[in-house]
């Protein structure tokens, strides 16, 4: 507990420090870019020699019902966090359509392994910390690329340690926990490079630099995530002189 | 006199409002117009994507279903960044074309991904002077993916400006890899324009 919450601390403070200006053109500071390299060929190694192979099994020996099944129990997990943050954000009705959800599949969707609720129009709905200390008026800090976890900023760092406090598989303890968490994890990792395989796939081996690609497409799908909607301001004007 | 003037004064107000009411700009391109002009790009490339064949062969066709319905040569301008003023006419020319190419064969193996899925036109967002914003959603398997279609009739006819897929702006993503291109090649725009042409 302790060591997270130091861990915590340390990352906040982080974010509030590491601001860099932008190059000109560039969409987001990027002073870190020689380690960051670093660490996107590591991660693309490990995709490709781990990563990649394991989704593809997982993705042809798991039956479809129970990718559909597994699919929707990890998002369940999630719910918990997203109602804390949609509340911290002042979202009332994206923090009662969460609670809601979380309710209805967890009694009615066998724990969350089915998903009646989206009929219901209890959308999942997607946030996290970072889009949080982000409404806060948290600057987005600096471009990073982690390992295992891919592309980040300062600020979503931040979020992330957390937002792995909201899941509920953090909350149990003793040895078998740390294995299930493992478990949990692992299984996030594989179904979502399976599941977003052609996104993944262009960004990585469709590019001259999949580095450029892999920051560009994050930050500018972050942002959106962080508006709710495209921010027309934002988008190109190719008639300008 | 006063009744000369009195009219001089009426008529100006009478022209002046009339200039004003003329200079507000009216919305030339409409709703109709922009969905239209998307559903019509997007029925020729599923057609062609659909169609058999690798990629490759279908770049071609591909860079004339772009050249008739994207305004391509601004979105070349665009995508070269700063790169553009610093090329001579000829080497605009060269570049526009090879930039072309490389859209097309990029696009084309991207599009085969998604021949099997379904696209439904949306809404449309008033995107100001940059035109409309058509939103559309790409269904197959799993997740529907948001694609927007920025609409813009600047250029003369009614174009395509700009594909927005997730929040993600193809142009933006694009300028950012041609700098990168060049950045890695010293700079050097011949280097480029061979290096788009080998794509």
């Amino acid at each position: 507990m302790l060591p997270r919450v130091t861990a915590l601390l340390l990352v906040a403070a982080l974010a509030g420090c590491a601001t860099a200006p932008a190059e000109e053109g560039a969409l987001i500071a990027d002073p870190y870019e020689n380690a960051n390299r670093k660490v996107h060929a590591f991660n693309k190694g490990l995709d490709r020699g781990i990563i990649n192979p394991a989704s593809k099994v997982y993705g042809a020996v798991t039956p479809t019902t129970f990718k559909f099944l597994i699919g929707n129990a990890l998002s369940h997990l999630m719910l918990p966090g997203l109602f804390a943050n949609h509340l911290l954000q002042g979202d009332a009705t994206e923090a009662a359509e969460t609670l809601g959800r979380f309710a209805l599949n967890t009694v009615y969707g066998a724990g969350g392994f089915l998903d009646p609720a989206t009929e219901f129009g209890l959308k999942y709905r997607q946030t996290d910390f970072g889009i949080t200390l982000g409404e806060w008026g948290v600057a987005e800090g600096v471009y990073l690329e982690l390992p295992v976890i891919g592309p980040s900023t300062t600020r979503h760092v931040a979020g992330r340690v957390v937002d792995i406090a909201f899941q509920p598989a953090s909350w149990l303890g003793g040895g078998s926990a740390e294995a299930l968490n493992y478990g949990i994890r692992t299984l996030e990792i594989v179904d979502f490079r399976d599941r977003y395989r052609p996104v993944i796939d262009d960004v990585l081996y469709a590019s001259e630099d999949s580095y450029v690609t892999a920051r560009t497409t994050y930050i500018q799908n972050r942002r959106r995530l962080a508006a709710g909607e495209t921010v027309v301001e934002e988008l190109p004007d190719i008639f300008e002189q | 006199m006063r009744i000369l003037r009195r009219s001089f004064v009426l008529l100006g107000a009478v022209v002046l409002g009339t200039a004003m009411v003329g200079a507000s700009p009216a919305r030339a391109l409409d709703e109709g117009a922009a969905r239209s002009h998307v559903e019509a790009t997007v029925n020729e490339v599923l057609t062609l994507v659909r169609s058999g064949g690798g990629p490759a062969a279908k770049a071609p066709q591909l860079r004339q279903i772009m050249e008739m319905r994207a305004a391509l040569p601004q979105i070349a301008r665009f995508s070269a960044g700063r790169a553009w003023t610093e090329m001579n006419a000829d080497q605009q020319r060269r570049f526009s074309d090879a930039f072309a190419n490389y859209l097309a064969s990029v696009y084309a193996r991207r599009f085969e991904e998604y021949s099997g899925q379904q696209v439904t036109v949306g809404r449309v967002v008033d995107a100001g002077n940059k035109g409309l914003l058509v939103q559309s959603s790409v269904s197959g398997s799993g997740q529907p993916v948001v694609v927007e279609w920025l609409v813009s009739d600047r250029g003369g006819s009614v174009q395509i400006a700009d594909i927005v897929i997730e929040g993600v702006s193809m142009l933006l993503s694009q300028r950012e890899e041609i700098a990168n291109m060049l950045a890695s090649r010293g700079n050097d725009i011949e280097q480029l324009i061979q290096a788009l042409n080998a794509t």
